[in-house]
């Protein structure tokens, strides 16, 4: 019996510059995909821009899911991307057919609880807040970035930003908060 | 915001770091407070925004890489190949024509066309007979760098063309890959049954685990190994003691008896040494038993020489050298071992008591 690193196949390497943060793996990904995605999209409807842009949510939804360590290894990473592409595709052109044009996020569905005036406000809302977003500066943005997306600790976005501890990352994170609030009304207001 | 929320108890509510007792807290107040509801309404949408622009910043890094090799330094290169091999033929041409000066009287001076150039000169450039574009092509190719396809230069029409073209061969790619990986993995296993038949080499083992000699190629013990995430707060950076994720350990434990913690660092004796094989490397038994195993378990084989434990994992995914490398071990009781390893936690209950 040796011991030792071993790797399956090149999806085990990928996998493993992904964990690593390595966003050249995205590229390689997108490129070995490509062709597959973009023959699907445009044989159901769809242009190349659009292949485009579901091949990269596709390839970021992948990163995002072996980062956060809820990626289940059950198929090959083509076949994930597949699969992923074309269940996003099919949500859009759902949406499409449905003539429901709504704001937000063209892949999240809004909460059934709502009704579809609640909906419509809520996509106001999440449009104003982007924008604040958008206009809020470093370091906040990365702080709640690191904090939201990456779904860091405050021990380690402390040590990434370079605070004392963890405490002044919270103290930072809550003043933040509060600059994006003052960015909001902002928005609410112009 | 409002101060009379607890704002960090509602972050930690919606990504999911709150104890049972918390979560009851929280969903009480959300039945009964407006004010809550409003501010957990408020957080869930701060949430999707910031992940949102977290996913677009990536993208956007992905859109600039894909972009930029492919579609300009192989026209910076082509266009210096070009520029290289015009030169070279107008020297080729001048010195092979005769001067105007030893032409008969009238007569012109032939004038070679651009694709004579290339036609002329590519063979003498690349010396096997190949045209200007695929010596380019080539050189690109060497280099590391993709070179521009015409889609990738050329209008959206043509893009949309070309892919057109290579719409059969996607989509057949998709149902051969599928195809492919079932059979790969029926292949591998009948391979490693034959590959891993070593008899007599640990009989006594295998009838003591219940396998058959041909899967006990090595000698030790294979046990299904519990498979837990872990996260950021089961390890303490300041007294540098591992703490495993309270539900392995609970899943292992068979008293109340609190677990040896092994310190961290190289240091530390650890409870055993840890090395990976991959899924395609089980013996044949094993494989099988893996195929219809649980989520969130792996095969993993227990050894002992010498008084010292091996303990070899079987991941889906194999481990970094790095996380290889940090994995830490520790006994619980007399007959578990838990290794701590990347995100993961990994706790194997041996058949029989005692290392």
């Amino acid at each position: 019996m040796g011991s030792g690193v071993h790797f399956l196949h090149g999806d085990a390497a990928l996998l493993d510059r992904i964990r690593r943060g390595d966003e050249e793996a995205l590229v390689t990904l997108y490129r070995e995909n490509r062709a597959m995605i973009t023959g699907y999209v445009l044989h159901n409807q769809g242009s190349a821009d659009d292949a485009e842009d579901l091949l990269q949510e596709a390839v970021v939804i992948l990163w995002e899911r072996v980062r956060g360590g809820t990626f289940e290894y059950t198929a090959k990473l083509s076949t994930f991307l597949y699969g992923t592409a074309r269940n996003l595709w099919l949500r859009r052109l759902a949406r499409k057919r449905k003539e429901a044009p709504r704001g937000g996020d063209p892949d999240d569905p809004p909460d059934p609880d709502l009704s579809p005036l609640e909906v419509l406000m809520e996509d106001e809302r999440t449009a104003a807040l982007a924008s604040a977003m958008e206009r809020l500066g470093d370091p906040c943005r990365a702080i709640l970035l690191l904090y939201y997306y990456e779904e860091l600790p405050m021990e380690e976005i402390a040590r990434r930003m370079g605070f004392a501890n963890a405490d002044t990352a919270k103290s930072k994170k809550y003043q933040c908060k509060k600059a994006l609030e003052k960015l909001l009304k902002a928005v609410d207001h112009g | 915001m409002d101060d009379r929320i607890d704002h960090d108890l509602l972050e930690r509510y919606l990504l999911g770091r709150v104890t049972p007792d918390e979560r009851m807290a929280v969903e009480e107040n959300l039945r009964t407070d407006e004010t809550w509801r409003i501010a957990f309404m408020e957080e869930r949408r701060l949430a999707a925004v910031v992940r949102r622009a977290g996913r677009d910043d990536v993208k956007a890094r992905l859109r600039s890489r894909v972009a930029t090799p492919a579609r300009r330094v192989p026209w910076v290169r082509a266009a210096s190949i070009a520029a290289i091999l015009v030169t070279a033929v107008g020297i080729a041409v001048l010195l092979r024509q005769p001067s105007v000066m030893d032409l008969p009287s009238g007569q012109t001076p032939p004038i070679a066309s651009d694709m004579d150039v290339a036609d002329k000169v590519a063979p003498a450039a690349t010396g096997d007979g190949k045209s200007a574009r695929d010596a380019g092509t080539e050189r690109g190719a060497e280099a590391g760098t993709t070179p521009a396809p015409p889609a990738e230069s050329g209008s959206r029409r043509e893009r949309r063309e070309e892919s057109a073209a290579a719409r059969p061969a996607g989509e057949s790619l998709t149902r051969e890959q599928e195809a492919r990986f079932g059979k790969e993995k029926l292949e591998k296993q009948g391979e490693n049954r034959v590959k891993d038949a070593r008899p007599g080499e640990a009989g006594a083992l295998a009838d003591a685990v219940g396998l058959d000699e041909t899967d006990a190629a090595t000698s030790g013990e294979w046990v299904l190994a519990t498979v837990t995430p872990t996260t950021g707060e089961t390890k303490d950076s300041r007294s540098n003691e591992i703490r495993p994720a309270a539900e392995a350990e609970g899943a292992l434990r068979k008293s109340d008896r609190a677990p040896a913690v092994v310190g961290k660092g190289a240091t530390v004796a650890q409870a055993a040494t840890v090395s990976q094989m991959p899924v395609s490397a089980l013996p044949g038994r094993q494989q099988t038993l893996q195929a219809a195993a649980p989520a969130g378990t792996m095969q993993a084989l227990i050894q002992r020489r010498d008084g010292e434990t091996l303990v070899t994992l079987y991941p889906e995914i194999p481990f970094s050298a790095e996380e290889l490398r940090q994995a830490q071990t520790r006994m619980i009781g007399d007959d578990s071992i838990v290794v701590e390893i990347g995100r993961q936690s990994v706790g194997m209950k041996m058949r029989r008591g005692g290392r």
